[in-house]
């Protein structure tokens, strides 16, 4: 019964696993980028997952006096963490993109498949 | 100012970036190289001027188990003089070589780019934190992809792609390892790491963790079922780039990798475990296969290109024995290595360029036309070929003498390496040396002195690695023993 209580570890997981399916079936080129986007945000998902506590509060001080207040607070420092991550996910996928227009106005199509194969022929 | 030495060195090169950036300068090149030069004189300087051990510096003065710390000892130094080194080596040569690939306006962003990766990479080395090692190790990636996409070919925007593929997957295995950590012991700094991880009876989540930080690391080696991707991006982008990337990716993952083993202090976990055996026989047939693969090519860079997945591969079998013989091992013959895949691919990249193709057919009789390049490429084949004199030697020499220690079957993936490698690169050395009957052909020789300087830089650390060895070993051993203390 332990691991039903690790529920968002395994969605988190299952995510993760989904996403690099999805990178190596794909043919389009801008789907394995958009699938390395999903697994960027599944590993910042799991540092919030970390992040909290049982029976956890808000990390805000809510009370005048300390006595009457929980002294178990949620941890948020990866969720600061977390926003460096996201500024970095955002950057490569912009990159991405760009790397993507350059093969499209070159070969005037995405096709992985297409494109490796021309490239092994050389 | 002693104090502030690891900050300063990652500010100004910087702080310069963004403003040739800024300015659009037309002088890139001599800021760059005056950069660097500013870095190895602080560098020198630092070391002569103190008798101190570490010196550590707290960004912004936050109290220590929260806040970010760089700290500089005197191991550091030869990692920071490394990379210094492959910097400096770069940017000279890529003085007249670069109006090959980028117009006179883009100079400033390609300039500007090499700056940032090694700001990235210095970072790394400094760093004592963590999360602060990501962040530094993405900024170099992403400047990366800008530098990759400098290329002639018609393929250079797709190897780029396969590239950033694989760069953001380990990024994100690495990043998933140091969750794992972080959530075991609480702390992100290394030393505290070091100090609390004891105190733990459950070992499973760091060890975890810290195969996870492995895979995402061996990812961006290229080991045998993954190892086109930097074939092709070494083949269709620019030489400058390829020489640059291929002698300090090696470098930077072995001191990410040192970090995280040395601070979560688990290797006596891996030592026997059926992991370990697994990785071996990936690395043994890795190193056959890369071998055989790099005789069969007809192209020189590709030729190189193998080679140098093979000699990663050999890194792969020396780690995942985990002593402290073959952790000792690794980590010189990727200094060594380094050196010599910059001089390989800088010599290779200035022939291909001035023939005009690619092919080892192609470079015949060439020892008449280009005697001195000629001379220096035969060297650093010597060296890669492991022949004594030079560092190759001293790296393989360990290497056995580890792999000797554990298994003795190990050694025969190292021995076929060597024996494949003669065997190509005395087809080389044959091709070049000797011309076929009939007419010899001629080429506009005519190269710059700044290149010519650069490959004798090269090739120079690579004999006197082979012949000075002293200074080196005595480092990487301190490093290796404070691992196993």
């Amino acid at each position: 019964m332990q691991i039903i209580y690790q529920i968002n570890f395994i969605v988190i997981f299952m995510i993760f696993l989904s996403s690099i399916y999805s990178l190596v079936v794909s043919n389009n080129l801008l789907k394995k980028l958009i699938s390395l986007g999903i697994m960027q945000t599944s590993v910042i998902l799991f540092f919030i997952a970390i992040a909290r506590v049982y029976d956890g509060d808000i990390p805000f001080i809510r009370c005048e006096f300390d006595e009457l207040c929980d002294d178990l607070y949620n941890n948020p420092i990866p969720h600061i963490l977390m926003l460096t991550a996201i500024v970095v996910g955002v950057t490569y996928f912009i990159v991405g993109l760009f790397m993507i227009s350059a093969v499209n106005k070159e070969f005037s199509s995405l096709d992985d498949n297409a494109i490796n194969a021309s490239l092994e022929d050389e | 100012m002693i104090n502030q030495i690891p900050i300063l060195l990652i500010v100004f090169p910087l702080i310069g970036g963004c403003l040739m950036l800024l300015l659009r300068s037309k002088y890139s090149w001599e800021m760059s190289l005056f950069m660097v030069m500013l870095n190895i004189f602080g560098m020198i300087y630092f070391s002569l001027k103190t008798s101190k051990l570490e010196v550590s510096y707290i960004l912004g003065d936050w109290a220590l188990p929260l806040g970010i710390e760089l700290k500089m000892n005197s191991l550091s130094l030869l990692f920071i003089m490394v990379l210094s080194f492959i910097l400096f080596i770069t940017i000279l040569y890529s003085h007249k070589l670069i109006d090959h690939y980028i117009d006179e306006k883009k100079k400033v962003i390609f300039f500007s780019l090499l700056i940032f990766t090694y700001v990235g990479y210095l970072g790394v080395i400094l760093t004592n934190d963590a999360f602060n090692l990501y962040v530094f190790m993405e900024i170099a990636n992403i400047a990366c992809f800008g530098l990759a996409m400098s290329g002639n070919s018609r393929f250079v925007s797709y190897t780029a792609f396969k590239f950033l593929t694989i760069s953001i997957i380990s990024a994100s295995l690495i990043l998933i390892g140091i969750g794992f950590i972080y959530s075991a012991t609480g702390y992100l700094n290394f030393s505290k790491i070091y100090e609390v991880i004891d105190k733990l009876n459950d070992k499973s989540l760091p060890a975890a963790g810290l195969l996870f930080i492995f895979f995402g690391c061996m990812l961006k080696l290229s080991i045998f079922p993954i190892q086109q991707w930097v074939n092709n991006l070494y083949q269709n982008t620019s030489v400058i780039f390829a020489s640059y990337l291929s002698a300090v990716s090696g470098f930077i993952i072995m001191i990410i990798l040192l970090k995280f083993i040395y601070s979560t202090n688990l290797l006596y976990h891996f030592q026997d475990s059926f992991i370990s055996k697994v990785m071996t026989v990936i690395a043994s047939i890795s190193i056959v296969i890369c071998s055989i693969a790099a005789l069969c090519q007809k192209k020189i860079l590709a030729v190189f290109g193998y080679s140098s997945a093979a000699h990663n591969s050999l890194i792969l079998l020396l780690l995942s024995i985990m002593t402290r013989e073959s952790i000792f091992a690794a980590f010189l013959l990727m200094i060594f290595d380094s050196f010599n895949k910059l001089a390989l691919f800088q010599i290779s990249g200035i022939m291909t360029k001035k023939i005009g193709s690619e092919n080892i057919q192609d470079l015949d009789g060439i020892f008449k036309t280009m005697p001195y390049l000629s001379i220096f490429l035969i060297l650093n084949l010597l060296s890669l070929v492991g022949a004594p004199l030079f560092a190759g030697f001293i790296g393989k020499l360990f290497a056995i003498i580890a792999l000797s220690k554990h298994n003795l079957l190990t050694i025969i993936p190292v021995v076929a390496l060597s024996v494949v490698s003669l065997i190509y690169s005395l087809k080389i050395i044959e091709t070049i040396c000797y011309t076929p009957q009939g007419e010899t052909k001629i080429y506009d020789t005519a190269i710059p002195i700044s290149a010519k300087l650069a490959i004798m830089i090269s090739t120079t650390l690579t004999l006197m690695f082979g012949i000075y060895t002293s200074f080196t070993i005595n480092t990487v051993d301190n490093i290796a023993k404070r691992l196993f203390e």
